[in-house]
């Protein structure tokens, strides 16, 4: 009797329905489950592009203008820079997915709940109680060991309880490419909230390097997040071993820990009498290297994984 | 076993998996953590007759008064500071004497400088007098913009045959709690 039911709606399917990866779904939801969703894909090219964008905005803008604010002022235009960063991919996103969007409050509330992580979980316990401040930094193999066992597992663990706890189980989440779409709204919002937080602690941010630190962490984030999706969105549609999602988790929190790591090395100068000390060019650039190279391996995998199965249910009828 | 119940326990086991796998890399976090604050290697003072661990990567130095003092670079604003000292003392005499006289030198070389309690503690199964003090630390320098820290002291007397040796920690009061342990560490590994 189990095998009559749609994984996904859970509705009763015909003795032609479609197998994959142990599960059984209705026509209808296996056409879902292999669609490619090409907007979903520009959209990642055009957060990465926005972001890009809004850096030279802001610093165009602030090189004409040169705004002094200061106090609470200065708060509240880093807070929105924050915003309007996170921002950025929703539009794209929402641009580009208008024939068949998934519902806005889910996106939403995802985006929500990976902020409310990060806040009530992720940002205490990687500062007051693993305190990273004090140790990562005393050497090089011990901190990026540290950034990938301890920032690393952390941030990616939660992220990855977002999607996984709260959308993932729902028939909502009905396609492979789900994993990448939600995976990158709760890593926005974890971005989102590590900025806040950021700015509110330093009391403001210095305009042009601050957008730079928050378009950095928003692409980092989202990035490893939408990896994290990736290896979700095949969990709950392919006949993946149990270690597939653990894999994933590790994947992601290891290139987290490497881009933390390197960022912090890129980003760091030697002082001099003329300044010096923070550069956080090299770090856009990474992120920018990094946010393209992931969105880039994870469209052609999921691309090539829906054409693999479409060609099996093309040659024999059913796929498995 | 059905083809769906054989998925539904493989996702759980897989959800399971993943919570093992945070959870020992977590625990592996721990470890790297207290293997990197802690990490310490020997010190001998040889004319002193002193020696014990000091923290890896905190800044040492040598002299005679203190003999020795080692300084944490990564401990916030204020560096966390462990001195070193030997005092000649006749063994019957008080060694809050030797308390009494560092607290007169630092009350003219430091702002605000007041004692707080004075205690005794057991280190290495012996008796020793423990006081804590507080000082305001301004930097006097006009071309450095710095705002005036409260820092927070220890100094633990140590009787030893004709002298007594004189353990100091110093700390930012943001730090002091949180950089404690390694005073006791410090205290602990003494040999002399």
């Amino acid at each position: 009797m189990d095998k009559d039911l749609c994984c996904v709606c859970q509705q009763p399917v015909d003795a032609d329905a479609k197998q994959l990866g142990g599960r059984t779904y209705c026509v209808r939801h296996f056409a879902k489950v292999t669609q490619d969703r090409p907007g979903v894909w520009r959209a990642g090219l055009g957060m990465i592009a926005g972001q890009l964008g809004f850096v030279l905005l802001i610093e165009i803008l602030v090189g004409l203008f040169k705004p002094a604010f200061s106090g609470w002022a200065l708060v509240a235009v880093g807070v929105g820079l924050a915003l309007v960063s996170a921002l950025i991919w929703l539009v794209f996103f929402y641009q580009q997915d208008r024939l068949e969007p998934e519902p806005k409050g889910y996106v939403l509330s995802v985006f929500i709940l990976g902020a409310l992580l990060a806040q009530a979980i992720g940002i205490p316990l990687l500062d007051n109680v693993f305190e990273v401040q004090r140790w990562l930094p005393r050497s090089p193999l011990g901190g990026l060991l540290g950034a990938i066992l301890v920032i690393g597992f952390v941030q990616e663990f939660l992220k990855y309880a977002a999607v996984r706890y709260s959308i993932f189980p729902l028939p909502e989440f009905d396609e492979r490419v789900d994993g990448v779409i939600y995976g990158t709204a709760a890593g926005l919002g974890y971005a989102t909230m590590l900025n806040i937080n950021y700015i509110i602690a330093d009391g403001g941010v210095h305009l042009q390097a601050g957008v730079i630190r928050i378009v950095v962490t928003a692409l980092a984030q989202a990035s490893f997040a939408g990896l994290t999706g990736y290896f979700l969105g095949r969990a709950k549609f392919e006949d993946e071993p149990s270690w597939w999602l653990p894999s994933g988790v590790a994947l992601a929190a290891v290139l987290n820990g490497v881009f933390t790591t390197l960022r912090g090395e890129l980003t760091t100068t030697a002082l001099d009498l003329s300044g010096g000390g923070f550069n956080p060019w090299p770090g856009l650039l990474l992120a920018t290297v990094a946010a393209a190279a992931t969105f880039g391996a994870l469209f052609y995998l999921i691309r090539r994984a829906n054409q693999i199965t479409l060609s099996g249910v093309d040659a024999e009828g059913g796929a498995e | 076993m059905t083809a769906v119940a054989k998925t539904l326990r493989r996702d759980r086991w897989a959800d399971w998996a993943v919570i093992v796998l945070v959870a020992l890399a977590l625990l592996l976090g721990v470890w790297l953590r207290q293997a990197t604050l802690y990490r310490a290697e020997d010190f001998t003072l040889g004319d002193a007759g002193i020696s014990g661990r000091v923290f890896t990567g905190w800044v040492r130095q040598t002299g005679t008064d203190p003999l020795l003092t080692v300084r944490n670079p990564l401990s916030g604003s204020f560096n966390t500071v462990l001195e070193l000292r030997s005092r000649a003392l006749a063994d019957e005499a008080d060694a809050t004497l030797v308390l009494d006289a560092l607290a007169l030198e630092r009350a003219v070389t430091v702002d605000a400088y007041k004692t707080l309690s004075t205690s005794r503690v057991v280190v290495h199964s012996q008796t020793a007098t423990q006081r804590t003090f507080t000082y305001v630390l301004v930097d006097h320098n006009p071309y450095v913009d710095r705002l005036p820290e409260v820092v927070r002291g220890v100094d633990v007397a140590l009787r030893d045959e004709g002298r007594v040796i004189v353990v100091t920690y110093l700390a930012g009061s943001e730090t002091f709690d949180a950089d404690y342990r390694y005073f006791r560490t410090f205290v602990e590994n003494l040999q002399y």
